[in-house]
């Protein structure tokens, strides 16, 4: 396949990050290898002793874990839609994003479920699900709809690197290891960049960007009727479904933001992902924090004014200051407002604060996922009564937040030792797309 | 069907086994039979050959004279039943003897309530009253509705049931009941050996399995034996009246009632009928009570004494 | 030699502990052995007449253990017919585990009354390794209680008859309960007292279930008349009303098997989904042919 020069030019650029491993990044990946085994320790006594070793107890039957759970496919589904709503209006800006957002995808997509297998007593029986399902149970469509997901996401970004794996297969200034040349070889499955082939990849991108869209939509609704369909108060909301997608595609854009960022800053990479995408993705932020906040609103205006019995008692937790209620305040002023401040003002929109805002939106966001889950958990229909405060109250041990931390650092892991293996933003060319009306009126803008 | 079979032989063995070890325990202890130094956890038994022995508390399992109920037989239901429970509020002051004959039966430790007794106060100014409550056994069962792998059912006889084979431990049952009436098994459970190595059935919730949900079942191993859930027999108060709805027929142990009667002439309710679960517990209003609620504080600790203290506050106040 | 000496001293040692530990262990049991034969039993008795010639005898063996009354359970109980010269042994009954046994004695007349025209049947329980013996008898005059059912107007009527057979004189003013039997215990209908001829009309309402099937069996019963004992009388007619059962629901939330729009919505969504996938491995598998030619 002929490279050309512009291809070139972006893959020398990544030579060094491809072929190279510093002290630095040894160090780091040896430290995220440590947090790992931290937390496979903490599975380690939690799969011998028993879930007795988590904070979790007869009320509060589910805590860190699931919240894990909702932000890892929450972020993952957010790649995922982000990627395939950019490439299905051929926005010509996307090709920076598209590789780091299905990263973001596919690496929070392995991770998600992880923490939904930390919930399950008994990990010895998880064949069960594919033995005996029943149709009916949530959990039953979350275990269908998150692996066809996964697959997907894996499908999409193979598909965005078949392009590349050929580039990095035909550069002969690319010298890396045996493994990695055979690996770019056998995945770049003989692409030369054909018209036929060039064709039947086209359409399988468009096809598989046509169809994520409406998935994310439903396997992210599916993953929120886990909570919607209880009789619980604060989750048996028809708004839920909803409400977690723009969630988890508010939550995800952050993620992609703050790790635009730091692969900007690492690699230098200041020329191809430019301010431009920061200001285009906090637009986009800026949106997503408006909706997310009229959604919120929206639920809790409900929920507070009809002060119905269980449901007041949630949201007497939430907004109490002995209980919830700074932690409330946390989620909606860092989570919702200081996006919307930061884009709001000319002089705050530039990337170092937009990635500051996208981050800590992200953790309040974070915050937000624990709030629906523990306090209705907390709110017994029949008061719970009893001394023991673990009983009563829910407090994280450290094995939980081991296996958190586990967790994240398994997801940096996954992005580093990626970042290794391809190249962070596509370096072959996308096909030219001559008068899309986005594309002119980004040309009428950037000219004025 | 075969080793469930040889699992019951194997069990029944174990009680023998676990006589006889009671017998060497009565030789061995020095002073068993003077009833002065009778402790709890010590009981004297009469064997089938109409020996006496004394054995350790725990080593006692339930004779099963009928065959233990396992497999798809334990989904079933017993035929052409329909078990209901009503509970007089107006009768319940706490005793607490439900509950430990519930713990005694299920071989559970003292911190694990399959069967609760709260304090409820319906409003500021309503009186307060004790409120036993185990599973309700909903003929629309939220739990039952979410469990992704069958483990948790309604049988034709409107028990639902856990299979402890078949529970992944997942929790969902739990967050779904709206009755927080389920138990997990957290830990390990603290049950004897030869109770943990029984054959496990549905109709018995024994032995307990680490990383799986127990929850109260309504006793049907002894039902089929034509006895009354032990709760129903601990109660020194008559509490708990028990029955099969086909029959229209519910009894407390010393009297047996028409369930229709009963309901109508005590404006028995469902508790929470507004979730739509359909329970099959029935309560009856606290009225006409026999003891003042304060008398079940009696049997709390000190600490659940404050904490109920709020309960017993009167609404209006005295200008000193 | 020095470390043998040793082994066979730390042997010897060993085993003389053993042994004391054992005469320790043993000998408070030996006692205790001792003190058990003293358990004093109790016996109870109860006599049911079921008709004129037929009567049934329960017997109850307690003794009390811990200050607990508990049944003694597999033991033996002599059944005898107490006559005024003779006695008839009617047989032998194996106790329950909880101490209970029964005997159904036909032909009553065997036995002899005594002058005021009493039968007497004893309850006799030898003893055994553990207990001691005892005994129970009871006495009761002949009667019989019959019970007729009567339909007028599909109005139930149950029509009970009691009399002396020997005098012929009625059973007057006494307590009848008609009872239906149930799943734990029997359900009492009513109580009422017969008139002075010794009968009793009653009406039978007519909305009592039977849990399958409409045939109830309904009984009368004078319980533990003074000179009686027990009189009971049952007769099955088809007046119990059957529950109307609701069907069992084939597929709901709560059913094994999922409601049908929601396999076809599932199906549905999956096949949609899994058919792109299949249509985009055809093009991979058409991406790398023609990379390969």
């Amino acid at each position: 396949m002929r490279i050309d020069s512009s291809t070139k030019e972006k893959l020398q650029k990544f030579v060094p990050i491809l072929e190279t491993f510093s002290t630095k990044w040894k160090i780091w990946v040896g430290f995220l290898v440590l947090c790992i085994l931290f937390g496979l320790y903490a599975l380690y006594l939690q799969i011998v002793e028993g879930h007795g070793v988590t904070g979790m107890r007869d009320n509060v039957v589910w805590g860190l874990f699931i919240v894990n759970f909702i932000f890892f496919i929450g972020t993952s589904y957010a790649g995922a839609v982000i990627c395939s709503i950019l490439h299905l209006l051929k926005v010509d800006w996307r090709t920076p994003i598209m590789r780091i957002g299905m990263l973001v995808t596919v690496s929070a997509a392995f991770i998600g479920p992880i923490f939904i297998l930390l919930c399950v007593g008994r990990l010895d029986r998880l064949h069960y699900l594919f033995m005996y399902p029943r149709l009916q149970s949530p959990i039953v469509w979350d275990v269908f709809s998150i692996s066809t997901f996964i697959i997907a996401g894996l499908l999409f970004l193979y598909l965005s690197l078949i392009k590349d794996f050929a580039t990095y297969r035909d550069a002969e200034f690319l010298n890396v290891g045996k493994f990695r040349t055979w690996a770019y070889k056998t995945l770049s499955m003989g692409y030369k960049d054909k018209p036929e082939q060039r064709r039947q990849l086209a359409i399988s991108m468009n096809l598989m960007s046509f169809i994520l869209v409406p998935m994310v939509i439903i396997v992210s609704s599916v993953l929120s009727w886990i909570f919607g369909m209880t009789l619980r108060p604060g989750w048996h909301s028809s708004i839920f479904g909803p409400y977690f997608v723009l969630a988890a595609i508010y939550t995800g854009t952050g993620v992609i933001i703050v790790s635009l960022w730091v692969f900007r800053k690492l690699y230098k990479l200041d020329e191809y992902i430019t301010d431009k995408h920061f200001r285009y993705l906090g637009y986009m932020m800026l949106a997503l924090a408006s909706a997310y906040g009229y959604f919120t609103f929206s639920e809790y205006l409900t929920s507070w004014y009809g002060s119905e019995k269980w449901e007041g008692e949630v949201m007497h937790k939430l907004f109490s200051p002995d209980e919830y209620g700074y932690w409330f305040l946390y989620a909606n002023t860092v989570g919702i407002i200081l996006p919307i401040i930061v884009m709001a003002f000319k002089s705050t929109r530039k990337t170092g604060w937009i990635a500051f805002a996208a981050f800590f939106m992200v953790s309040a966001m974070w915050v937000k996922r624990y709030l629906i889950i523990v306090p209705t958990l907390e709110s017994a229909l029949i008061p719970i009564q009893d001394i023991r405060d673990e009983y009563v109250h829910y407090s994280a041990t450290w094995v939980e937040w081991a296996l958190t931390i586990g967790g994240m650092a398994s997801f940096l892991l996954f992005m580093t030792l990626a970042a290794k293996f391809v190249t962070i933003i596509p370096v072959s060319k996308m096909p030219d797309f001559k008068n899309n009306p986005i594309v002119e009126a980004e040309k009428n803008m950037a000219t004025s | 069907m075969e080793s469930s079979q040889n699992d019951l032989k194997s069990r029944r063995g174990f009680i023998k086994l676990s006589v006889v070890a009671g017998c060497a325990g009565a030789i061995c202890g020095c002073n068993s039979f003077k009833e002065e130094n009778t402790n709890s956890d010590r009981l004297q038994v009469l064997t089938q050959d109409g020996r006496l022995v004394d054995v350790n508390h725990a080593q006692i399992t339930p004779m099963k004279e009928e065959e233990l109920v396992v497999g798809k037989e334990a989904r079933k239901g017993i035929p052409n039943r329909s078990f209901v429970m009503v509970t007089d509020l107006g009768k319940c002051k706490n005793a607490r003897k439900c509950i430990t004959a519930c713990q005694k039966m299920h071989h559970q430790p003292e911190d694990k309530e399959w069967l609760q007794v709260k304090l409820l106060k319906d409003n500021d100014k309503a009186a307060p009253y004790w409120f036993p409550k185990m599973c309700f056994h909903c003929d629309n069962p939220p739990c039952v509705k979410v469990c992704p792998v069958d483990a948790t059912f309604k049988r034709d006889d409107g028990l639902v049931l856990i299979d402890n084979e078949r529970c992944i431990g997942c929790k969902f049952c739990m967050a779904a009941c709206p009755y927080s009436t389920r138990v997990f098994n957290w830990d390990e459970p603290e049950q004897p050996e030869e109770i943990l190595s029984c054959a496990s059935s549905p109709e018995t919730s024994v032995p307990s399995m680490i990383g799986t949900v127990d929850k109260c079942d309504f006793c049907p191993d002894m039902v089929r034996r034509g006895e009354l859930p032990d709760c129903v027999t601990a109660c020194p108060n008559g509490v708990f009246y028990f029955g099969d709805l086909n029959e229209d027929t519910v009894t407390n142990g010393s009297e047996t009632i028409r369930f229709s009667q009963l309901i109508k002439d005590r404006a028995g309710y469902r508790y929470m009928e507004e979730l739509g679960t359909q329970p099959r517990m029935y309560y009856l209003p606290p009225r006409d009570r026999i003891f003042p609620a304060e008398r079940g504080l009696d049997n709390v600790s000190d600490e659940m004494k404050e904490m109920f203290k709020p309960y017993f506050e009167n609404s209006s106040k005295r200008e000193s | 030699m020095n470390k043998s000496n040793f082994n066979i001293r730390r042997e010897l040692e060993r085993s003389i502990s053993y042994v004391i530990f054992m005469i320790f262990l043993i000998s408070p049991g030996f006692l205790v052995s001792q003190e058990k034969e003293t358990i004093k039993s109790r016996m109870g008795i109860e006599v049911i007449q079921l008709s004129e010639s037929s009567v049934k005898t329960n017997v109850h063996l307690r003794a009390r253990v811990n200050k607990v009354y508990r049944g003694v359970s597999d033991v033996d109980v002599n059944i005898i017919g107490v006559g005024i010269e003779e006695d008839i042994k009617l047989g032998t009954v194996k106790t329950d585990k909880d101490g209970k046994a029964n005997m159904i004695i036909e032909d009553i007349s065997r036995l002899e009354k005594n002058e005021e025209g009493y039968y007497t049947i004893l309850a006799e329980f030898e003893g055994s390794e553990g207990y001691k013996g005892s005994d129970r008898d009871a006495e009761f005059k002949p009667a019989v209680l019959t019970i007729e059912a009567l339909e007028e107007d599909s109005i139930y009527k149950l029509l009970i008859k009691s009399y002396e057979p020997d005098s012929m004189l009625p059973l007057a003013e006494q307590i009848v309960t008609i009872s239906v039997p149930r799943l734990f215990s029997d359900l009492v209908i009513a109580e009422e007292e017969t008139n002075d001829e010794g009968l009793l009309e009653i009406e039978f309402p007519n909305d009592i279930m039977v849990h399958e099937g409409n045939d109830l069996e309904i009984t009368a019963s004078m319980i533990e008349t003074d000179d009686y004992g027990t009189l009971r009388a049952s007769i099955t007619k088809p007046w119990g009303l059957n529950p109307v059962k609701a069907e069992r629901a084939e597929r709901a939330l709560w059913t094994p098997n999922a409601p049908v729009w929601m396999l076809l919505t599932f199906v549905g969504l999956m096949g949609a989904v899994w058919g792109h996938f299949l249509i985009i491995g055809i093009k991979l598998y058409l991406i790398r042919k023609d990379g390969i030619s």
